[in-house]
């Protein structure tokens, strides 16, 4: 082979070689997905929503606003209520209006309905979640505590992770333009307090804790209620729990 | 991690309106709003907390407002919470004249 | 912000049943119909020009270099439809730097990389060598220039080396053909392995995507061919036609032996997500589905082909209904862009509602933006067959 192509070849290949090595061990700092990480030391979040006790009043969707700087139109929650009306001929109406922060009206009359019930829905906070395996420059990730959050500051907004997530729970945030949804209220777990929707539910419907905790509030709830995930079938590890949830609900 | 701890807090947690307003809790724990935290009706109450003004948190007091808990509704379970038909039940009249918000079982007379 | 928000609201009247309220806007829009659209326009090009290096299909020799330049001028516009969708496009380089490896997205900057320079372009490159020394020497003014640079200093013509090219040309060409299936298979992937949505989450996805992919390719090299011969006052050659037809006709019956299959096995399976996903194939998705898609886009040129196959030479239209095939096959594969998009998008993962969507005009998200990035690489393609004319190159001896 002539000289000079044998150069220009031995050149372009170690460029090319050198720029995929540089960004393969670029990669693998940012880890795959956590399962559960190694600090014991920090409590592990889980959530349990009651559905028995929840009275549909919004309280949770409104202060999650209030306190989450997200934008007031119906078309952005990180949480939302929604109502569940089985009828008596089988049918199932689910409603959720401007995300049950307004309250809701009743709409089915009181003889056709076999049963009803409110279920509040956020961010699930998988342990396996799907929203941090998809997404292409890792700025979800799952926080030592089990708090599945975003870099605001690193998401390019491919929306991908929206996709992803099997419970609806993730938006583009209208005006930052970069993924957004429940934190879980990071900012006041941080300061021992607890999330906004939880501080404002009036019946106790809701309810955080560490999983690790077996003297915890929330694993004593958890020993004592049978509690199922939303979408268990995909397998999220949905830290989610809830009881008293009724097989129409998706 | 940082930048999601970063946040100002909106909601203060009812401990810290205890501070100045233990009457209140005391009368509240010895009725059935006991359970319900401060915030839950009054709104974030951090901006007050702070400056101590009556005019930084609300003092919700009409019918509707009761209502968005209390209002009659196939989906809520009688077990957990009372409840009223706003059509019918005092029409007229505000929830507040004859229930004490902190105390509803202590009617006013 | 106002008119934003108008638009939601007007989509909001326009549900239908319930969907999640965070679910009123479709996420990935035209752009992203667009996107898979061109990687596979790319990829099926290619795989028609390796059938002429590699599998030594002769009669294919004039559409060589046209599949090539062709698959150059999308490859270079491909990363656009995806840039201008992002909600923060300077950020882009990210993917890049730091890639999230358990995501198939993050896969993409690489093989794209890997595929424009390692592939096309040296392919290219070794081919277009001998000419381009050629072409340095005889013309004058910048255009030498030019052609010295792309050159890029390896000036030797000798038999030998003009040998050599050859032989690195056809080991890129071998290297190529699973790289174009990794270029749009990733694609397929992304959507096949999100198991939140039922009507993309499915193996089969990335090969239907391959397949008709490979079909849009073929198609396109086919009208390429024919527009080029005709602008230069050219004969068309039919035994090129023919046996392009016969390859797009035994690749378009494998799609959509494969396309049935997905739908077979879903109606059959009958799972959770079947009531909603058979309302949304025979309301909201029937016109792209079983008309473009399925009638004009696969039918109609299947039967076409195979008639045209039968009754060789005996028709004076001939020329024309190998155009017109290869319009609908393209409009079927575009249709079928649409359809996995814009559809699994369309019903509320509740499986209990719809949203509507509605195509912006302009924006950075909107028709005309799809359109520019449509039309761009064929304003490509048409300054490179200028730049490197495959009817002016150096006859070698084969």
């Amino acid at each position: 082979m002539n000289t000079s192509r044998r150069k220009f070849l031995k050149t372009a290949g170690t460029l090319a070689g050198a720029t995929l090595g540089y960004a393969w061990l670029k990669s693998s700092q940012v880890f795959l997905f956590a399962a559960e990480p190694k600090d014991e030391k920090l409590p592990w979040y889980g959530i349990v929503i009651d559905i028995q006790k929840c009275i549909g009043c919004g309280n949770c969707a409104k202060a999650c606003k209030k306190e989450n700087d997200v934008p007031v139109e119906p078309f952005y929650f990180r949480t939302w209520v929604e109502q569940y009306t089985v009828k008596n001929d089988g049918s199932v109406s689910i409603v959720s209006p401007n995300g049950g922060i307004d309250g809701f009206k009743q709409t089915v009359p009181s003889e056709e309905i076999f049963k009803s019930f409110f279920v509040p829905k956020m961010c699930n906070h998988c342990s396996k979640s799907p929203c941090t395996q998809v997404c292409p420059v890792g700025a979800t990730f799952e926080s030592p505590e089990g708090v599945v959050l975003i870099d605001e500051k690193y998401c390019i907004g491919c929306r991908y992770c929206v996709q992803a997530c099997p419970y609806g729970c993730r938006f583009i945030h209208p005006v930052k333009k970069v993924a957004n949804k429940c934190t879980l209220c990071y900012h006041r777990l941080k300061l021992g307090l607890a999330p906004a929707c939880m501080e404002t539910c009036p019946t106790g419907a809701r309810m955080y804790g560490n999983l690790r905790d077996k003297s915890s509030e929330l694993v004593k709830f958890l020993k004592e209620h049978t509690t199922q995930v939303l979408r268990s079938h995909l397998n999220t590890g949905s830290k989610l729990y809830y009881n008293g949830l009724s097989g129409e609900v998706r | 991690m940082i930048d999601n701890a970063k946040p100002e807090i909106h909601y203060a947690g009812q401990q810290a309106c205890f501070k100045c307003h233990q009457d209140i809790e005391d009368k509240k724990s010895q009725d059935v709003h006991s359970d319900i935290r401060c915030e839950t009706c009054h709104g974030p109450g951090q901006k007050h907390v702070i400056s101590s003004k009556a005019g930084e948190i609300l003092k919700p007091s009409g019918r509707e407002f009761c209502g968005s808990c209390h209002l009659i509704n196939p989906g809520k379970q009688k077990s957990t919470i009372n409840q009223i038909d706003l059509n019918t039940h005092n029409v007229g009249k505000n929830c507040i004249d004859c229930h004490n918000p902190h105390q509803p079982w202590e009617m006013k007379k | 912000m106002e008119p934003h928000y108008q638009h939601l609201y007007d989509i909001l009247a326009h549900a239908q049943g319930y969907i999640f309220p965070n679910e009123i806007d479709l996420q990935w829009g035209i752009l992203i119909v667009v996107y898979p659209f061109i990687t596979g326009l790319v990829a099926g090009a290619f795989i028609l020009a390796s059938l002429e290096r590699v599998f030594k299909v002769k009669v294919l020799k004039p559409t060589y270099q046209i599949a090539l330049l062709t698959a150059l001028s999308f490859l270079l516009v491909a990363t656009m439809p995806l840039i201008s969708h992002l909600s923060q496009p300077q950020r882009a380089y990210e993917i890049m730097i730091t890639p999230h490896s358990s995501s198939a997205m993050a896969i993409f900057g690489f093989v794209y990389l890997w595929y424009l320079a390692v592939v096309l372009l040296l392919e290219i490159w070794f081919d277009y060598r001998h000419s381009m020394v050629v072409w340095s020497n005889e013309k004058k003014g910048i255009m030498k220039w030019v052609y010295k640079a792309l050159t890029l200093g390896v000036n030797d013509i000798s038999p030998r080396t003009v040998q050599w090219d050859r032989k690195l040309g056809h080991i890129i060409t071998i290297v190529g053909i699973p790289s174009a299936f990794i270029l749009h298979g990733y694609v397929g992937f992304i959507f096949g392995s999100l198991k939140a949505n039922p009507w993309w989450s499915s193996p089969l996805i990335p090969i239907i995507f391959l397949f008709s992919a490979m079909v849009s390719g073929i198609a396109l090299v086919m009208l390429v061919y024919m527009i080029v011969s005709y602008l230069r006052k050219k004969a068309i050659d039919l035994n090129v036609l023919d046996t392009i037809g016969k390859y797009l006709f035994f690749i378009l019956i494998l799609d959509f032996t494969l396309e049935s299959l997905d739908q077979i096995h879903r109606i059959y399976e009958a799972e959770e997500s079947f009531e909603i996903i058979k309302l949304l194939v025979s309301g909201k998705l029937y016109l792209t589905l079983f008309v473009a898609q399925g009638l004009f886009g696969t039918i109609i040129p299947l039967i076409t082909l195979v008639f045209l196959q039968f009754y060789k030479h005996k028709i004076r239209l001939q020329k024309t209904m190998y155009f017109i095939v290869s319009i609908l096959v393209l409009i079927g594969v575009y249709s079928m862009r649409w359809n996995v998009v814009i559809g699994g998008q369309l019903f509320s993962k509740s499986f209990s509602g719809f949203t509507s969507f509605k195509v912006g005009l302009i924006g950075l998200d909107g028709t005309l933006m799809a359109a520019f990035w449509l039309i761009l690489p064929v304003g490509i393609l048409a300054f490179l067959l200028w730049l490197l004319p495959p009817w002016k190159m150096v006859k070698e001896e084969d």
